[in-house]
């Protein structure tokens, strides 16, 4: 075991953490619940001199994306943070930022859309914006949420792509507990400087950025972004595990919890996958062969990795933890993808708005498994 | 899980239920054990009803479900004790704690629960700290309650509130509110 320090801190003071230590040179962003302490710590940081960042306040969500554009294309270490209806009104700029490969890190404390309006978690921000050429990693605790953003800040200047990292709003942004923190140095060699490709600044070497492209090269350079985006699986797998040689903490593709010699699984994103590991301790104590997989990257989806992780199994229930109105729930139909049919699933959704998941309703999940109690359409967990 | 003890704080937006559970984790965790501490908000404004929860155990806690069945409830508002169910799922060997000048005879039989702990606390924090914020000497009183659990030692939470207040309130503030915490301490 490592000796490290650790601090009891809340998701979002670990998010604000990783932004002094990684010491970005900008950060712009707007406040929205449950957000919004992200930047009041970082802002403090930067009133108190213990960071170098040059902080844009802006009228909207929409502004601070935009300005985050124009410092990354600069050549600028940026980094920014929101929430559901916030995300939502920087739609038009996240294809922006990835079509540019501009490296920019955002932390998503996710929070349900309206309306009706509701400040509480579920995914249904970040599932609305699954296809915009942003890495997605999804944290299940506060300590994953510092490990990922010293990850997701190596990645995105490795690919010149933007990740997202996801954390469950009040469970995870609010919740005080445990994280260890890397020291200032050791995070500082990790995360290395930002060397920025064809910068705008660099005015010796004028570069253009978004310029007009028309048919004859528009499909070409969205395959070329594909192509990229696809090939980053690898590149988080080397990073995570040169961070977990500083942590001893290995983070993968996804998680695996007593999955192996598993016949009955679930598959679901974040903080709630973690209490589902206490009711399969209990489960697993009355000898049934339960597991778990939690994705930790979800985008890019790593369709052959899951297939092959859980080829044994026999049935599996997915959890979303949003709606996809008149479709198969997202993370449902990605695993169908990788399953191709084969396996008999059952998808459920769960714990929109806030709602709460307790162990209760995860046995509830597993029991209808066991008894191979299998409905066409997705089932809505909670108590009627 | 082993030894999970688990805490419901009831009270209005704004009246320092957050800040108690924070200062219990993180004095919990701090001393080498396990501890989440974590909000459920209602509407966003001052005075709304809200809990607060503290999870405490001696193995990392993987459960991020609200509070069910709690061992202990902290009532801040006292009247919330008309408006929220505060006894829900409260372990029957377990106690409420309950800031009111009311005697614990009189709320146990209006409650029908007899396990009921009151402490004056509005008065003792008005007299202490010049205002009506009772969150600390309430703190205090839950440390003397669940001592015998081992969990936590009254100055180990004197010694996080000192770190967390002094920045915020000053040090003649922070000072008060380490009064606060021995004098709901000693009430027990």
């Amino acid at each position: 075991m490592i000796k490290q320090n650790f601090k009891a801190i809340t998701g979002n003071q670990a998010a604000s953490e990783s932004m002094r230590q990684i010491n970005p040179d900008v950060v712009a962003a707007y406040p929205i619940t449950p957000q919004t302490s992200i930047m009041e710590t970082f802002a403090q940081f930067i009133a108190d001199g213990r960071v170098d960042t040059e902080l844009i306040r802006v009228e909207s969500e929409h502004s601070s994306l935009s300005a985050c554009v124009g410092s990354a294309a600069s050549g600028a270490r940026t980094i920014t943070a929101t929430s559901s209806v916030g995300l939502a009104l920087m739609w038009e700029v996240l294809g922006v930022v990835s079509g540019l490969r501009l490296p920019i890190v955002m932390h998503i404390v996710n929070r349900a859309l309206s309306a009706p309006i509701n400040i509480h978690c579920d995914h249904s921000d970040v599932m609305g914006a699954r296809d915009q050429g942003w890495i997605q990693l999804f944290c299940q605790n506060n300590q994953e949420v510092y490990d990922l953003s010293l990850i997701a800040q190596r990645l995105a200047e490795k690919a010149f792509l933007p990740v997202m990292v996801c954390q469950d709003g009040f469970t995870t942004s609010h919740g005080v507990e445990k994280t260890f923190i890397l020291s200032d140095e050791q995070v500082k060699k990790f995360t290395g400087e930002f060397k920025p490709d064809r910068p705008l600044l660099d005015t010796n070497n004028p570069t253009t950025y978004g310029p007009l492209s028309l048919p004859d090269s528009f499909t070409q350079i969205k395959k070329q972004q594909s192509d990229a985006f696809n090939n980053i699986k690898k590149e988080y797998l080397t990073i995570a595990a040169e961070l977990s040689e500083l942590s001893g903490r290995q983070y993968k593709l996804f998680e695996e919890y007593k999955l192996q010699d598993a016949d009955t699984a679930i598959i679901l994103l974040s903080s709630t996958a973690s209490t589902s590991k206490a009711v399969i301790d209990e489960l697993r104590s009355q000898g049934k062969k339960v597991g778990l997989l939690r994705p930790i990257m979800y985008r890019p989806f790593p369709y052959d990795e899951i297939a092959k992780a859980l080829s044994h199994v026999e049935t599996i229930a997915i959890l979303d933890r949003t709606i996809s109105f008149g479709a198969k729930p997202p993370l449902y139909s990605d695993i169908q993808v990788s399953l191709k049919n084969k396996t008999k699933l059952q998808s459920y959704i769960f714990g929109l708005g806030g709602h709460d998941t307790r162990t209760d309703d995860i046995k509830k999940v597993f029991i209808n498994l066991l008894e191979k109690k299998f409905l066409d359409e997705p089932q809505f967990l909670y108590e009627k | 899980m082993s030894n999970l003890f688990e805490i419901r704080i009831h009270a209005r937006a704004q009246q320092g239920a957050n800040t108690i559970a924070h200062f219990l984790a993180e004095a919990i965790i701090n001393s080498g054990k396990y501890a989440q501490a974590f909000p459920y908000y209602g509407p966003e404004r001052s005075g709304a009803p809200l809990m607060s929860f503290v999870r405490i155990s001696d193995e990392p806690i993987k459960i991020y479900s609200q509070v069910y069945n709690p061992n202990a409830v902290i009532v801040i508002d006292k009247t919330l004790l008309r408006t929220e169910d505060v006894l829900k799922g409260l372990d029957p060997k377990g106690f409420i704690l309950i800031n009111a000048k009311k005697s614990k005879k009189e709320i146990s039989r209006s409650l029908g629960y007899s396990n009921v702990k009151t402490i004056k606390a509005d008065e003792i924090s008005q007299k202490i700290l010049g205002i009506d914020i009772p969150n600390t000497v309430l703190l205090g009183a839950m440390i003397k309650l669940i001592e015998r659990y081992k969990f936590i030692t009254l100055d180990d939470i004197i010694k996080i509130t000192r770190q967390e207040f002094i920045k915020k309130l000053g040090k003649e503030m922070t000072e008060k509110n380490v009064e606060a915490i021995e004098a709901g301490y000693k009430n027990f």
